[in-house]
């Protein structure tokens, strides 16, 4: 642990802001112009799968709260703070698609086959693009769905 | 109804820089090659004590799009 705990800036805390939802970006960008005249914050993060929360890296709650302070659509702010750990997981986004093997079965959520199964014949991931086969159709039908377009359900 | 709502940056495909949709130049990297498939926001304020900054390998202070692709 000392190894680890010796490489990273221990002075560096991460607060976490409740906001509404949908104005994340707003927020942080108001509390970036703010962050220029404060010293003491290093960076603020919007995870794109955490809707309604934004991360302020600091060096401590005082510099967070002095910024914060009459911030439109800020909610509050969740007591305490939350680890380098935790942080470094919600970094490491990952495309549902990684998680999709040939064989697993998926729903298409979007589309002209919405609500229909289908099985996963292969996974583009620099297309963003799944080639599934539509379970429910009276004869083959192969097709390519965006990757948003499916829900991963089972797997094969 | 859906409101579709265009986003207010574009991000760098390079260097994943959040820009200006007028901005034709990456100001960080100097590509050409910006795409409006991006999610999540990393704002970089004090790029030598931030943590974020060291984890994602960003230098430059600024604002940077963590994921390229929808």
């Amino acid at each position: 642990m000392a190894s680890t705990e010796s490489k990273r800036n221990l002075t560096s805390q991460f607060a976490v802001l409740r906001t509404i939802s949908g104005k994340e970006l707003n927020v942080a960008l108001v509390l970036e112009l703010r962050a220029s005249s404060e010293p003491g914050i290093y960076g603020i993060l919007v995870p794109s799968d955490l809707k309604g929360y934004i991360i302020v890296e600091s060096d401590g709650i005082h510099s967070v709260q002095k910024i914060v302070k009459g911030v439109k659509h800020v909610r509050g702010r969740i007591a305490g703070s939350i680890t380098y750990e935790e942080v470094e997981r919600l970094l490491k986004v990952k495309s549902p698609l990684e998680e999709l093997q040939p064989g697993d079965v998926v729903e298409v959520v979007a589309g002209p086959f919405k609500g229909l199964k289908a099985t996963v014949r292969s996974v583009n991931l620099a297309k963003n693009e799944v080639e599934v086969e539509i379970l429910e159709a009276a004869y083959p039908l192969k097709v390519f769905l965006p990757g948003d377009n499916v829900k991963p359900v089972g797997k094969g | 109804m859906s409101r579709s709502t265009r986003k207010p940056f574009k991000a760098c495909t390079k260097c994943r820089m959040l820009v200006p949709h007028e901005v034709n130049i990456c100001p960080s990297c100097g590509s050409t090659s910006f795409t409006d498939a991006w999610s999540g926001v990393v704002i970089i304020v004090d790029a030598e004590k931030s943590e974020l900054a060291k984890l994602l390998g960003i230098e430059k202070p600024g604002r940077y799009a963590l994921k390229i692709g929808t």
